[in-house]
């Protein structure tokens, strides 16, 4: 076998570098239990892949998505419906830590396994595609917001890149999740901008109480509500989590802390979600159309309001973003190729053994960096029309998500219980019915107004 | 506080707690690939139906790009 330290022989399985490496991990994490308190150590060494994948997906178009949501409505409906739909993210993104705890496999390789190649390969289709238009508005978002601090295009980019390279170039699981959490962090300073955007704390404490104003029912809403909802449930979430989560060497003893791990996420994601909304909410109280912004333009509309400081921060908000949802984004294609060719997929692996996955990850980054520069690039249009593919195409993948977490061959114990069930049968209902919506809208404009 | 075993092991002897510390499937190269599961015709239907509805939907966004590329 290629790559091991040890051969295989009929008692013993080969060893390899990624396999020494995560028994390192799972060495602290097995010291860490006998300890007085252990839980914190716990909580330490097994958060990551549930915050990475929730503040990953406070991406740059979600970002904007709550943007031009607060600048069009105001205070009202579209808050605690940000807090549903994390909701629905907890709900859909806890049953991918009982698969990879219990399976130790990543979500592609499993619907290949389970469902054949016909239906795997339809399954990495919609990923592929998803995740490259995805990359794609990632790049424009970090284009946009170090273009608000005078940075060209090009050089944007290219700090992008160098950025996750540098990341992934690590070597090392522990390093790279370090890293990107660190990175992850800088999404909360859209909280001091809602804070510098003066927000009435009375007309909040309404808006979560009683979901009031609500928005009058017209395409921009039906759209807004759409993006919002794509905002929080992809399908690469699905592929990253699990599969980062296997990479980790997430066991099932572990499964109460992957929990926590994907509720604190979901908990600082809509808090950045929600404070991304409050802080652009100064442009609806000024009447300023924000229908056709892009990001920095967010920051220098703001700027009268929450000053050259919030500007800033929104600015640099949106770059996080953007840098942070690459890294995951592009990781999450990197574990599907290796995972269903069958090829080293492990960020513990070195460049010689993993560099099918290495290649994979820089490619896609690459590729979406390289889309971005052309001149003339309908570049808007992919930004709209992203989170909206993203609920268009989610419903085949919690029907997966959700036959392979009912197989008890698999799972045993940790299968779905008839609660989990509901919930998820009740979120794929939502979703599909909130595409149906767009797609009788689309079709029959007449039906909705304008 | 004991020290974690230092990474440049690399015998079989000085190996033998990374096979404590993981799981059969958690070994790289080890995996058994799992069988495939029965599909019954109900999810079968399912699954085609929702094959379509994405289908469908991506023609959908490709019409509505389109329209805004050519007002």
């Amino acid at each position: 076998m290629a790559h091991t330290i040890i051969p295989s022989s009929p008692e013993i399985p080969p060893l390899t570098s990624e396999d020494l490496k995560r028994a390192r991990d799972r060495l602290r994490v097995a010291r860490a239990r006998g300890h007085r308190w252990g839980w914190l150590s716990l909580l330490w060494l097994l958060i990551g892949p549930g915050v990475l994948v929730m503040l990953g997906e406070n991406d740059a178009p979600s970002m904007l998505s709550y943007a031009a949501t607060g600048a069009t409505y105001g205070p009202g409906f579209f808050l605690p419906f940000i807090l549903l739909t994390f909701l629905m993210a907890f709900i859909v993104q806890e049953m991918t830590v009982r698969l990879a705890a219990t399976t130790h496999r990543g979500h592609a390789e499993l619907i290949f396994e389970r469902f054949g190649p016909f239906w795997g390969t339809f399954a990495l289709f919609d990923l592929a595609l998803g995740n490259l238009m995805t990359l794609v508005t990632e790049f424009i978002g970090i284009r946009a917001g170090l273009g608000f601090f005078g940075v060209p295009p090009l050089l944007a980019v290219l700090l992008a890149l160098s950025v996750i390279v540098l990341v992934v170039l690590t070597r090392r699981y522990w390093t790279w999740e370090r890293l990107s959490l660190a990175l992850a962090l800088f999404n909360l300073v859209f909280i001091p901008v809602a804070v510098l955007a003066h927000p009435d704390p009375q007309q909040l404490v309404k808006a979560f109480l009683t979901g009031r104003p609500f928005p009058s029912w017209d395409k921009t809403t039906l759209l807004l509500l759409l993006a919002d909802i794509g905002a929080t449930v992809t399908p690469w979430m699905l592929f990253f989590q699990q599969s980062a989560a296997v990479d980790k060497g997430v066991a099932r003893q572990d499964i109460a802390y992957g929990r926590l791990d994907t509720a604190l996420g979901a908990l600082l994601a809509a808090i950045a979600g929600i404070a991304t909304a409050i802080a652009t909410n100064p442009l609806f109280f000024h009447h300023i159309n924000a229908s056709s912004f892009a990001g920095a333009d967010f920051a220098r509309a703001l700027q009268p309001y929450v000053g050259s400081v919030g500007a800033a921060l929104f600015a640099l908000g949106i770059t996080e973003a953007g840098l942070l949802a690459a890294i995951t984004i592009a990781s999450s294609s990197a574990y599907a190729f290796g995972e269903v060719t069958r090829q080293p997929h492990s960020l513990n692996r070195s460049l010689r053994e993993g560099w099918p996955f290495y290649c994979v990850l820089l490619l896609a980054a690459g590729l979406a960096a390289a889309l971005v520069l052309i001149p003339n690039a309908p570049l808007e249009f992919i930004v709209l029309i992203v989170n909206v593919y993203a609920v268009l195409s989610m419903p085949p993948a919690l029907v997966f998500l959700t036959v392979l977490v009912n197989d008890r061959d698999i799972m045993g114990e940790q299968a779905n219980g008839p609660l989990a069930n509901l919930l998820s049968v009740t979120v794929t209902l939502f979703i599909c019915l909130a595409g149906l919506v767009y797609g009788i809208a689309t079709v029959f404009p007449g039906l909705l107004p304008s | 506080m004991d020290k974690l075993p230092p990474a440049h092991m690399n015998t079989e002897h000085d190996l033998a707690w990374v096979r404590e510390a993981l799981e059969p499937d958690q070994f790289a190269e080890s995996k058994v690939p799992l069988e495939r599961r029965r599909l019954g015709p109900g999810l079968l239907v399912l699954l085609w139906v929702l094959r379509i509805y994405v289908i469908l939907m991506t023609v959908l966004i490709a019409y509505q790009v389109w329209q805004a590329l050519h007002p």
